[in-house]
C-alpha cells in the first residue's frame, strides 16, 4: 500500500535554516500527532508536503514518486491549514461543490451530517463566519475529501471545548469506518493523544522522536522519590530531565528499567504525551532546582 | 467508563479492564451485544484500533466473541466466570484492609467483629 | 488531471467579472456619449479597451486561480496554463465582440468613423482578420501583465504596495512609453515604410506575447502558497 517518504528535506527562510535534515515515513490507515515547539517547523513540512512550499534539497515520494508539481499524487493528499486561500465570497456549501469538482469526489453526505452536528449553516459566506465557524468549515471539507492523507495544521483552533470534543469524536470515528491515515499537527497534546497510533516529535530543524504512542507508554515514567534512591534507580540510563523540591528528585524517563527492583520511596508513574512532549523537547535538557 | 492518559496501564489494557468491569456490573449481560470499537472509539476519543487491541483481550480470555458480521457478544457464562475470577483474587481486595487493621494495632478478633457489625448494616 | 478541473471552477467568476467589465466599458464609450450628445460621431477606442479588459482579467483571474490551485494540490503549470487559456477566449471573444459592434455602429443610423480608432492607419475595419488579431495580441499581452500585477498584489508586502504601484505608475509606464516612441520612430528612420506592413505589427505583438507568456510561466514556478489571498 501507499507510503509517503520524506528524505533529507531542508528549507531555509531567509537564510536561516527552519527544517534541516527531516527524514520520515506516513504509513497508511494511521493517525499521527506531529508535534513541536513554535516555530519549529511542521506547518512547513506539511506545506512541502501538499506541494505549497518549494524545497531545493529533499524529496518527498509517494509510491516512489516525487509529489512535488504531481497531481496525481496531490490528488490523494489534502492540507487543511488556517491560510485563507478558497475564495471567501462563496457560500460554504459551494465550496463544498468545488472542492467535489477539485478532487473528483466528496462525501456530501457526512459533510451535511457534520454541518448539522456543528451547527454551521451551509448558506453563509465564508467570510461572514466567525473565526471558529471558518475553521469548522475547512474541517469538515478536510474529513469529506477522498484522500488518503488528510494533513491537519492546528484543527481546533479557535474551537469551544465543546466543538472540539465533538471534532474528536467524529475523527474517531470517520477513521474507524473510512480508515486512512491522518496527520494532526496540534499544541492541545493531552486532548488528542487518545487517538494518536504514532508520533513525530520535531525538534531543531530533526526528527527527534519517531515512535509508537504504545511504545512511549510501556516504557516511559516519572520516577519521583529521595534524590539518591531516584538516582541509584536510573544508575547509567539516559534521562530525559530531572526536577528537584527540596529532598525530592523527579526524573523523567523514556527507557526505565523496569526489570530492576525498585527501591522502597521511590515511586513510578505513567508520563502522559504533553508531559512526555514538554520533557523531550526542553530546550535546557538539565536539571532543575528549586 | 474512564481511560487515564497518566497511567502506567496501557490504554489499550485499560480498555479490556473497563469492559470487563462492565460485565461484571451487569451492564452488558451474556449474549447481548457489546458496544462496538467505532462507538467506544468515538465516545471516549480513542484509536479504534485500541478499542480492538483491548477487545481481543478479552476474545483470547474466551470472556466475548466475534459474530461474523454483527459485532461483538458477551460469551455464555461471561459474567458467572468473571465473578469465580473476582472471588478467587478476593485475597488481594483484602490485603490493604488486613495491613490496614494490622497497622492501627488490631489483632484478628477485632478485624473479625468490625467485619461482623459493617454486614449488618 | 488538474486543468479541466481548474478552468471550470474558476470559469464562473473570471467570465462574469470580464463581462460586468465590459458593459461597464461599452456604456462609458458608448452609451455615455450618445446620451450627451445624439449627434456627435463616435469613436470607441477599442485598442484601449481590450486593453484594460486584458488587465481586469489578468488580476481577478490571479486570486482566485492561486488560491483556489494551491489549497487543492494544483501544479503551479497547470495554474499559469488555466490563467492562459481564460486570458486566451476572454481576448478572442472580446476581438469577435469589438468586430461585430464596430460593424452594426458603421453601418447602423449612428455616424461612426468607418475607421477603427487608434489602429495603425492600414487597419481598416475591412482588414478583419488582421483586425482581429491585432485585438487580441493587444489584450493577450496585458493579460500577461495584469497576471504578474495580481501576483504581486497577493504577494508583496503590504507596505511595499502602493509605493511599487506609485513607482509603476509614474516612472516605468511614461519610460515604456518613451521607449514605445523611440522603438517606432527608430525603426522608420532604419528601414522606411516598415510600419506600414500589417505583418510586423502582428510579428511584434506576437513575439511580445510571447515572452510575456513565458515570464508569466517562470514567475508562477516561483511562488510559494500566500497566507492568504486578500488583504481584509
Amino acid at each position: 500500500m501507499s507510503t509517503i517518504t520524506i528524505s533529507g528535506v531542508q528549507k531555509k527562510y531567509h537564510q536561516k535554516p527552519v527544517l534541516k535534515t527531516v527524514n520520515l515515513t506516513i504509513e497508511p490507515n494511521q493517525v499521527y500527532g506531529l508535534l513541536g515547539r513554535n516555530g519549529v517547523g511542521k506547518s512547513t513540512l506539511m506545506r512541502i508536503i501538499a506541494n505549497r512550499t518549494r524545497i531545493k534539497v529533499g524529496t518527498v515520494t509517494l509510491d516512489g514518486e516525487s509529489v512535488f508539481e504531481n497531481e496525481q499524487a496531490q490528488n490523494r493528499i489534502y492540507l487543511m491549514s488556517t491560510a485563507k486561500l478558497l475564495p471567501q465570497e462563496e457560500k460554504v456549501y459551494k465550496l463544498f461543490k468545488l472542492i467535489k469538482t477539485m478532487y473528483g469526489d466528496f462525501d456530501e453526505a457526512y459533510a451535511k451530517h457534520l454541518a448539522e452536528a456543528f451547527e454551521l449553516d451551509t448558506h453563509r459566506k465564508l467570510r461572514k463566519l466567525s473565526t471558529g465557524y471558518q475553521t469548522i468549515a475547512n474541517l469538515i471539507i478536510a474529513l469529506c475529501v477522498p484522500c488518503d492523507f488528510i494533513f491537519l495544521d492546528e484543527p481546533v483552533l479557535g474551537l469551544d471545548a465543546n466543538h472540539r470534543e465533538l471534532f474528536y469524536q467524529e475523527l474517531a470515528e470517520t477513521f474507524s469506518s473510512k480508515p486512512r491515515t491522518f496527520v494532526i499537527a496540534t499544541h492541545l497534546i493531552e486532548e488528542v493523544s487518545g487517538l494518536l497510533n504514532h508520533v513525530f516529535v520535531i525538534a531543531d530543524g530533526k526528527v527527534s522522536l519517531d515512535e509508537d504512542v504504545e511504545v512511549l507508554q510501556q516504557r516511559g515514567r516519572q520516577i519521583s522519590g529521595p534524590a539518591a534512591l531516584v538516582q541509584d534507580y536510573l544508575q547509567g540510563v539516559p534521562v530525559l530531565h530531572t526536577t528537584r523540591l527540596g529532598g525530592m528528585m523527579t526524573a523523567y524517563c523514556l527507557q526505565t528499567p523496569l526489570e530492576r527492583p525498585l527501591p522502597a520511596g521511590v515511586s513510578l508513574d505513567g508520563m502522559n504525551l504533553q508531559r512526555l512532549f514538554i520533557e523531550v523537547t526542553r530546550k535546557s535538557g538539565g536539571h532543575d532546582e528549586i | 467508563m474512564h481511560f487515564d492518559a497518566d497511567s502506567v496501564v496501557p490504554l489499550f489494557q485499560q480498555v479490556a479492564e473497563q469492559l470487563q468491569a462492565g460485565i461484571l456490573s451487569g451492564a452488558f449481560q451474556d449474549n447481548e451485544q457489546v458496544p462496538s470499537t467505532t462507538a467506544m472509539a468515538r465516545q471516549y476519543q480513542l484509536n479504534p484500533a485500541t478499542v480492538l487491541k483491548g477487545m481481543n483481550v478479552l476474545v483470547d480470555a474466551g470472556l466475548i466473541e466475534k459474530k461474523r458480521g454483527i459485532g461483538m457478544f458477551v460469551c455464555d457464562g461471561a459474567t458467572a466466570k468473571l465473578q469465580q475470577l473476582a472471588i478467587a483474587d478476593f485475597g488481594d481486595t483484602l490485603k490493604p484492609v488486613i495491613q490496614a487493621a494490622k497497622a492501627l494495632g488490631m489483632d484478628k478478633q477485632a478485624l473479625l467483629a468490625a467485619i461482623d457489625k459493617g454486614w449488618e448494616q | 488531471m488538474k486543468y479541466s478541473r481548474l478552468l471550470k471552477v474558476t470559469a464562473p467568476s473570471t467570465w462574469l467579472s470580464c463581462g460586468a467589465a465590459v458593459i461597464a466599458l461599452m456604456l462609458v464609450e458608448i452609451a455615455l456619449p450618445l446620451w450627451e450628445d445624439p449627434t456627435e460621431k463616435i469613436t470607441v477606442s477599442w485598442v484601449m479597451l481590450s486593453m484594460l479588459l486584458g488587465w481586469v482579467a489578468g488580476i481577478m483571474m490571479c486570486q482566485q486561480v492561486l488560491g483556489i490551485g494551491f489549497v487543492t494540490g494544483t501544479s503551479r503549470k497547470t495554474m499559469i496554463l488555466t490563467q492562459w487559456t481564460h486570458g486566451t477566449l476572454i481576448a478572442l471573444g472580446f476581438s469577435a465582440f469589438a468586430l461585430i459592434v464596430q460593424r452594426l455602429l458603421v453601418s447602423s443610423s449612428l455616424k461612426l468613423s468607418s475607421q477603427m480608432t487608434n489602429f495603425p492607419h492600414f487597419m481598416e475595419a475591412g482588414g478583419m482578420i488582421s483586425s482581429f488579431f491585432f485585438l487580441t495580441l493587444v489584450s493577450l499581452v496585458c493579460v500577461a501583465i495584469g497576471s504578474l500585477a495580481g501576483a504581486s498584489f497577493i504577494y508583496l508586502p503590504t507596505k511595499v504596495i502602493i509605493p511599487v504601484t506609485l513607482v509603476a505608475i509614474i516612472m516605468i509606464m511614461p519610460m515604456l512609453v518613451v521607449i514605445g516612441f523611440i522603438g517606432v520612430f527608430g525603426a522608420q528612420q532604419l528601414w522606411p515604410g516598415v510600419l506600414d506592413h500589417t505583418w510586423v505589427w502582428l510579428l511584434s505583438l506576437t513575439v511580445l506575447t510571447a515572452i510575456l507568456a513565458l515570464a508569466d510561466y517562470l514567475v508562477y514556478q516561483y511562488l510559494d502558497a500566500p497566507e492568504q489571498i486578500r488583504r481584509y
